[in-house]
């Protein structure tokens, strides 16, 4: 047999055998997140731990002791100018008063479109912000709330309530919210993440949040319509069957950016409604969807505005449009 | 150079301590599927069991990595902690006779032999294990090839590599391939 030949004959019996073989099994994509955001917790804290040795941390001490007092006077005297930190956020929306302290800075008052830095310190107070994150992820953060923004992908909720709402996007490096209890993270998805007392709450609108618990490890995925409860102490609790909208909804909604409707089609514009809202759209038929996403329309709008928006759609149109518990029903009248 | 043993493991490692973060993407999307499949194999197939079993392995691997000392691939370390985490689920779940019996077969399987703990003959599985030995660009092209039956010339476009390139890693891929799997499957074996 020529070496050719041989080469050949050699070829197809590797083709002949992963053909026989098949493709390889995979995990399920459940898994995947889960085992994921476990396997990163696991590596974030090694790497913490390995950074100093026991005798390292001894002499940095020491010698931390020892510089304290010329790092204070030089900070004092040569503070870090806020903006030379990476910008990780802006401010889209300010509903009341909220302040920003970044990097020790004096606390300022968030106004629209200014930027929000690494290291900066919210805290709402009895005003609410919604914030543009790089990654086009949009956050708002209730009443009563403080976190920390470390890094554009990385957050730390110290109390009070967030909203995330990461677009249709898929998201390389979603935002990883630390909460007391563990940490949290999504694939693509609206959920509500709040710390109240001891006890930290998920809820999750569309898609699925999983939480790699600080007590155990354990990775839990929560997904749409259930609602978690981890108290500190490691109790944890389920609710599920719960809807997307509804009063507790309402403060995300108010934080809602303006939809630019100008030129954009009735099903586009109904589409980001139900989204903001929480609810779902169904068309009476195919021809009814074709026409509402023909339909062009003028304008800007709010959220917010919700059954006025679409009464008055109803009369532009000339279709019905109308909202029942979580769903939006439009047909030809 | 051995061709299953690619030589820019030990960095992933360095850049996994140093804190690389698309060093830990690499190293779990690489590894955590062939640690699943490497403890499916091994538990009757129990999805299930095996995922956990996975993800417990890389956890366990990413809390040590100072103790990877390059002397041996990196999917052997991760295998041999592997049979490790499936022996202490194996006292976990005492009450599972059927695991415990694989396990315990597994576990008296020479630890030299790789993959042969399969204790399971099958030609289909010593493929699939093979792969898994494979470096991942090894498995990819041989999958993209052949059971895709993607051209040479699709393979070098989505890979961004000259189509001579892409031959060249096909040659090495069947090579690596052949290897492995007389080696899994036994030299009494012959290839078809």
């Amino acid at each position: 047999m020529s070496k050719d030949t041989e080469s050949v004959a050699a070829e197809d019996a590797v083709e002949k055998l992963l053909k026989l073989a098949g493709h390889r099994d995979m995990p399920t994509e459940v898994a995947m997140t889960r085992a994921r955001i476990a396997a990163y917790a696991v590596w974030q804290q090694s790497m913490q731990h390995r950074k100093a040795p026991r005798w390292k941390r001894y002499l940095a001490l020491a010698a931390c002791t020892a510089a304290i007092a010329i790092i204070g006077s030089i900070f004092m005297l040569q503070k870090r100018p806020v903006d030379t930190l990476p910008v990780v956020a802006h401010v889209a929306v300010v509903d009341g008063d909220v302040g920003l302290q970044a990097n020790t800075d004096t606390v300022k008052a968030a106004i629209n479109a200014s930027p929000v830095f690494a290291n900066t310190q919210i805290v709402t107070g009895t005003g609410r912000i919604a914030l543009t994150l790089q990654s086009n992820l949009s956050l708002r953060l209730n009443q009563h709330t403080t976190v920390v923004f470390i890094d554009a992908e990385h957050a730390r909720l110290l109390s009070g309530e967030i909203y995330v709402d990461a677009g249709l996007a898929r998201l390389s490096t979603p935002l990883l919210i630390e909460t007391p209890v563990g940490e949290v993270m999504h694939r693509g998805t609206q959920y509500r993440v709040s710390v109240i007392g001891d006890a930290t709450l998920i809820q999750v609108r569309e898609g699925s949040v999983q939480i790699a618990l600080a007590s155990n490890r354990e990775a839990l995925s929560v997904g749409v319509g259930e609602q978690l409860r981890v108290e500190e102490r490691g109790r944890v609790e389920w609710r599920a069957g719960l809807g997307g909208f509804g009063s507790e909804w309402d403060w995300v909604t108010k934080l809602a950016s303006q939809f630019d409707i100008e030129n954009r089609s009735l099903g586009e514009y109904l589409s980001w409604f139900a989204r903001e809202q929480g609810l779902a759209v169904r068309y009476q038929s195919a021809q009814v969807e074709r026409i509402a996403l023909s339909a062009h329309l003028h304008g800007a709008v709010n959220a917010e505005v919700a059954n006025v928006n679409l009464d008055e759609l109803s009369l532009i149109t000339g279709m019905s449009i109308r909202r029942q518990q979580g769903v939006i029903y439009i047909a030809q009248n | 150079m051995n061709p299953m043993w690619p030589d820019n493991e030990q960095e992933l490692i360095d850049r996994l301590m140093r804190g690389d973060a698309g060093a830990f993407d690499q190293f779990f999307n690489e590894y955590y599927p062939r640690i699943y499949r490497f403890a499916r194999r091994r538990v009757r197939g129990d999805s299930s069991l095996a995922e956990d079993v996975a993800q417990a392995v890389l956890c366990r691997a990413l809390e040590s990595l100072q103790t990877y000392r390059g002397e041996a691939a990196l999917m052997t370390w991760l295998c041999t902690l592997c049979r490790r985490e499936m022996s202490q689920q194996c006292r976990v779940k005492d009450d599972e006779p059927e695991i415990r019996e694989a396990l315990e077969s597994l576990l008296i399987a020479n630890q030299a032999d790789l993959i042969n703990a399969t204790h399971d003959d099958d030609v289909k599985e010593s493929v699939l294990a093979a792969l898994d030995y494979l470096p991942v660009t090894y498995a990819d092209v041989l999958e993209r090839k052949y059971l895709r039956d993607m051209s040479v010339n699709a393979i070098a476009t989505q890979l961004g590599r000259s189509v001579k390139a892409t031959e060249s890693l096909l040659t090495r891929a069947r090579a690596a391939f052949r290897e492995a799997f007389l080696l899994l499957d036994g030299d009494s074996r012959s290839m078809p």
